[in-house]
């Protein structure tokens, strides 16, 4: 009760516009699945999602959580549910590294989903201290001089993260020591003491310390410079020619959805997208608003679990 | 400094900033209460709201919730021995004690105390010291985490009031739990029995089975269906002068030991209100009141986790890197709100920085406000005869742990650990242990092979790392202090058994 | 001092707790045989289990030696009897809830966890399980779903 009177105080404002009344689909609430935990990532942009999504498909877009397993368990869950759009989720880039990392999923990464949508884009960036090394190809060069003494620090074994440091190894030949730690935030800040010497992960955790003078990003991991930071090489052009790695949000939901229902929920999902409020929010997270359709995000799928295989199966990570 | 603060004072004297701090540590006090319903489940489920909010009240809403989260978790490890988080175990050894003597409001009422006093030093910290303290916290890296981690597992034997070695094996069966799930290091699985284990058990079965479950079935037969009558008069639950005064020393010791471990990210609370604990048990002149209802030990642990938790902002809030989830939660609102947390905050966001400090302090008047009318109300509880407490208590524990991850083998994994404690509890094993080992196990573990790969296997990087070494020399003269202290208590206890068995077979 | 006397209790019921954490111990060694120790630099998943174990079997086997030592101290709560009514419809009512909540809702999984857990107490009567479970579901209702907006649904899934 409580969190509706917060939750009405400022959305008054908001309710001027009543829902349209609903055809038969949304005749109850819908099931939005996240595979983490409260308070992630995954966590934020559902929930970012779903206000709009309720406002559009006129019943609760209400976000549950079933963490484990690097997302596994929801998408396990979410496979055999019934495809009748009342249970959709909510993927990351991990649905793919996932793919590569376990030895047996109980269900099938791309066969057993119906593809909504993607959410967000976003590349990772290399950074390293400010003033450490010139560049990327300083970098790569000190790396390569002495094989082990350039420390990475990544966000946990087998997190794209991680997987993006092991395949700028392989492309590159260069030898780096991996150090894992929980989460980016424990790697930036064991960069800031002097413990490792590269991060590899998000714009939104390396920008603030890249604008207060603490690290600088050397480098994109998208084959082409990412679009709000023309300034910044990326690694395809500078030494790495074959590197595109590109992390994303989108929608999923049961294979054999309806079509009918599959269009109405890409429509609402797009509407949320292209929300202004919702783009920006979007966007100050660190990834590029990108609606698209099934057939894209599917075929987008398919291309990175075979890099991520390969990547896998390079860099003798035990699959799990 | 005292300009900048006056200025967020002013900032959050605003009616409607004062609400929403009102608001959040309110929340955050009746969440806190309900065990296995955490702040994070609050934060995460207000997060769309604060899409409409400024950025500064939607922080101080946010840490309000957070800190005021951490007074209500002392209420029901005091009344009901069930903890919700690792530093409301420590409440439990010595409030729940006190609330079975018929002295719960005292009980309440002297957490409500230290948990205001320690947060006050915790604040203080804060404003004077935000920069300092995180250019120290950046000082810590893998072998100084691997030491200190070393020292509260050492900390941990002091805990029990029964044997050593009974507190020390329990502390190691706790972090063989915290090993359960997926390998820090290589991500393998390791004693994962069922797909469900794969990441691991959670704290709050962990904590609800162990203490809450066991004591329920401990109790539930009990046929006396009257309960204590309980004394609400001004005389019973205020402290009187020589308890009061007994309550300076330990408050401050706390709430320092608090301040300080707070600053370090991701370590926080949990080990400052352990060792807060351990420290006061090990100085003090009568160890064996501990575990009864010992004041000191039960107003140190507050007052340490309470400094803790505002000064786990330091890190968040200068750094720009959340210590915790709970942390994390609060950047992501930020950047939700189009501002960018970092080093720069303090820089760029003067009004928000200090507006969010500011908040603190007052969140904290408020909140001892509301506390002690409400400590009438929580004691009215026991009078409820336990025959029918208890199943609402069993009903809190099951949709409490069920919602934490909606996970029904966690709720079969309370019961398993009820039943555990249970037998624990018959052979003379004491829970606290179990859980500070697995609390402690996977920092230890993780920051060990940490250590071993950064410095190539090398184990003297412990003793020529100045802070490392320090800590070592810590844990070192806590171990010898321990063991020659039990050697005297050993060789008394037994002069006093010889004598008995003479006494008996004459 | 009680006047439980050394030989009221057998041999086996002195060393059983310490036998039963060398199980444990020796359990968690078996299982961890397999996982790789790796080297000191690069430690396997295995190497902290195996160490752990091995300490955890110490502790027991020092356990079993302390308790067959020490005199009567430590052993007033083992010669009480079991609490097995509380002990059987405490387990009943918490895996009652959890084969309703999923299935049925939060509202009868509440409702029968309840009345399970009441037949603990032999002070009972028919009326009075099915008013106070029916009460404190409400109650749940009221602040798991109503107050507390958590995203669990009250009936059916």
């Amino acid at each position: 009760m409580l969190k509706k009177l917060m939750r009405a105080l400022p959305v008054v404002a908001m309710m001027s516009g009543t829902a349209l009344a609903a055809d038969e689909y949304p005749d109850r609430s819908i099931r939005f699945m996240i595979g983490f935990g409260a308070g992630g990532n995954a966590d934020t942009v559902a929930r970012l999602l779903a206000e709009p999504m309720t406002k559009d498909l006129g019943q609760p877009v209400v976000v549950e959580s079933k963490p484990g397993a690097g997302g596994n368990v929801a998408s396990d869950f979410v496979s055999k549910s019934d495809p009748d759009g009342y249970t959709i989720q909510l993927m990351v880039g991990g649905h793919a590294v996932s793919a590569a990392l376990y030895n047996s999923q109980p269900f099938d990464p791309l066969n057993d989903f119906t593809f909504i949508s993607t959410i967000g884009q976003f590349p990772f960036f290399v950074a390293t201290r400010a003033g450490a090394y010139e560049s990327i190809e300083d970098l790569i060069a000190k790396a390569k001089a002495a094989p082990g003494s350039v420390k990475i620090g990544h966000s946990g074994v087998g997190s794209t993260q991680n997987l993006s440091g092991e395949l700028l190894e392989l492309e590159t030949g260069a030898d780096f020591l991996h150090i894992p730690y929980k989460g980016g935030a424990a790697a930036v800040t064991a960069m800031l003491g002097g413990e490792v010497d590269v991060v590899i992960d998000t714009g939104s955790i390396l920008r603030p310390q890249k604008e207060a003078g603490a690290f600088d990003l050397l480098a994109v991991t998208s084959k082409k410079r990412w679009i709000d930071s023309p300034d910044i090489p990326s690694l395809a052009e500078t030494v790495a020619p074959t590197i595109d790695i590109i992390s994303w949000t989108g929608v999923g939901a049961p294979a054999g959805l309806d079509p009918a229902v599959e269009d109405k929920l890409r429509k609402a999902v797009h509407a949320a997208i292209n929300d202004p409020q919702v783009t920006e929010r979007i966007s100050g997270l660190g990834a590029w608003p990108s609606p698209s359709s099934g057939q894209e995000m599917q075929a987008m799928i398919d291309r990175q679990i075979s890099t991520w295989t390969k990547v896998v199966e390079f860099s003798g990570i035990e699959k799990r | 400094m005292t300009d900048q603060f006056m200025m967020g004072l002013s900032v959050v004297l605003q009616p409607n900033v004062l609400m929403y701090a009102f608001f959040g540590v309110f929340l955050g006090q009746v969440i806190g209460v309900l065990p296995g319903v955490g702040a994070i489940t609050a934060i995460s489920l207000l997060l769309p709201v604060t899409f409409y909010l400024d950025p500064t009240s939607s922080v101080i809403l946010l840490a309000g919730i957070y800190y005021g989260s951490q007074y209500g978790g002392a209420i029901a490890s005091i009344l009901l021995n069930l903890p919700g988080t690792p530093s409301s175990v420590v409440t439990c050894l010595e409030g729940y004690p006190l609330a079975q003597s018929g002295r719960a409001g005292f009980a309440l009422l002297v957490t409500a105390l230290s948990s205001f006093v320690g947060s006050m030093i915790g604040v203080a910290t804060v404003v004077l010291a935000a920069i300092p303290m995180a250019a120290l916290a950046l000082k810590f890296g893998a072998p100084e985490y691997t030491m200190l981690v070393a020292l509260g597992l050492v900390a941990a034997s002091l805990i029990s009031s029964g044997s050593h070695l009974r507190a020390f094996s329990m502390a190691l069966v706790g972090i063989a739990l915290g090993m359960i799930g997926a390998d820090p290091n290589t991500g393998q699985y390791r004693f994962v029995a069922t797909d469900a284990l794969a990441d691991g058990i959670s704290l709050v079965s962990l904590a609800m089975g162990l203490f809450g479950i066991s004591e329920i079935i401990r109790n539930a037969g009990n046929t006396d269906t009257h309960r204590k009558k309980i004394n609400l008069s001004y005389k019973d639950i205020f402290p009187n002068k020589a308890e009061l005064r007994s309550m300076i020393t330990p408050v401050g010791r706390g709430a320092s030991i608090g301040a300080f471990f707070g600053a370090l990210p991701g370590t926080g609370a949990a080990i400052a209100s352990f060792m807060a604990y351990a420290v006061e048990r090990r100085f003090s002149r009568t160890p064996e009141k501990f575990g009864k209802g010992h004041l000191p030990g039960l107003c140190a642990p507050e007052a340490s986790n309470n400094a803790a938790a505002q000064t786990s902002f330091i890190p968040t809030l200068t750094l720009g890197v959340p210590g915790d989830a709970v942390m994390a939660l609060i950047i992501g609102a930020l950047i939700l709100n189009g501002i960018v947390p970092g080093p720069r905050l303090i820089v760029d966001q003067p009004t928000l920085f200090w507006g969010v400090i500011a908040s603190f302090f007052v969140g904290n008047i408020i909140l001892l406000i509301i506390n002690i009318p409400l400590i009438g109300l929580w004691i009215r509880l026991l009078s409820i005869p336990y025959n029918k407490l208890y199943p609402a208590i069993i009903l809190l524990i099951c949709v409490g742990v069920y919602s934490h991850r909606n996970s029904v083998t966690d709720v079969v994994l309370t019961l398993v650990f009820g039943l555990v404690g249970y037998v624990m509890k018959r052979f003379q094993f004491e829970p606290a242990p179990v859980l500070l080992g697995f609390v402690l196990g996977p920092m230890l573990e993780e920051n060990f092979r940490r250590t071993m790969l950064l410095y190539g296997g090398d184990f003297s990087v412990f003793v020529t790392r100045p802070i490392s070494a320090i800590l070592v020399g810590c844990g070192v003269a806590l171990l010898v202090f321990t063991l020659i202290s039990s050697f005297k208590s050993y060789r008394k206890a037994s002069k006093v058994d010889e004598e008995n068995d003479e006494g008996a077979s004459i | 001092m009680h006047q439980t006397d050394k030989s009221d209790l057998p041999t086996w019921r002195r060393i059983i707790s310490g036998l039963i954490l060398a199980i444990v111990g020796t359990t968690m060694l078996a299982t961890s045989w397999s996982y790789s120790a790796g080297s000191l630099t690069q430690m396997g998943p295995g190497f902290m289990p195996q160490v752990i174990a091995i300490a955890i079997i110490a502790m027991g086997l020092g356990i079993i030696v302390s308790d067959l030592r020490d005199p009567v101290s430590r052993f007033d709560e083992r010669s009480q009897p079991l609490h097995w009514r509380s002990l059987v419809f405490i387990c009943c009512a918490v895996l009652v809830f959890v084969l309703l909540i999923e299935p049925a809702g939060l509202v009868p999984a509440m409702f029968c966890a309840v009345a399970v857990s009441m037949l603990a107490n032999p002070n009972i009567s028919f009326v009075g399980v099915v008013v106070y479970s029916a009460a404190v579901s409400l109650f749940g209702w009221f602040l798991f779903l109503v107050a507390l907006g958590l995203p669990l649904s009250a009936f059916g899934r």
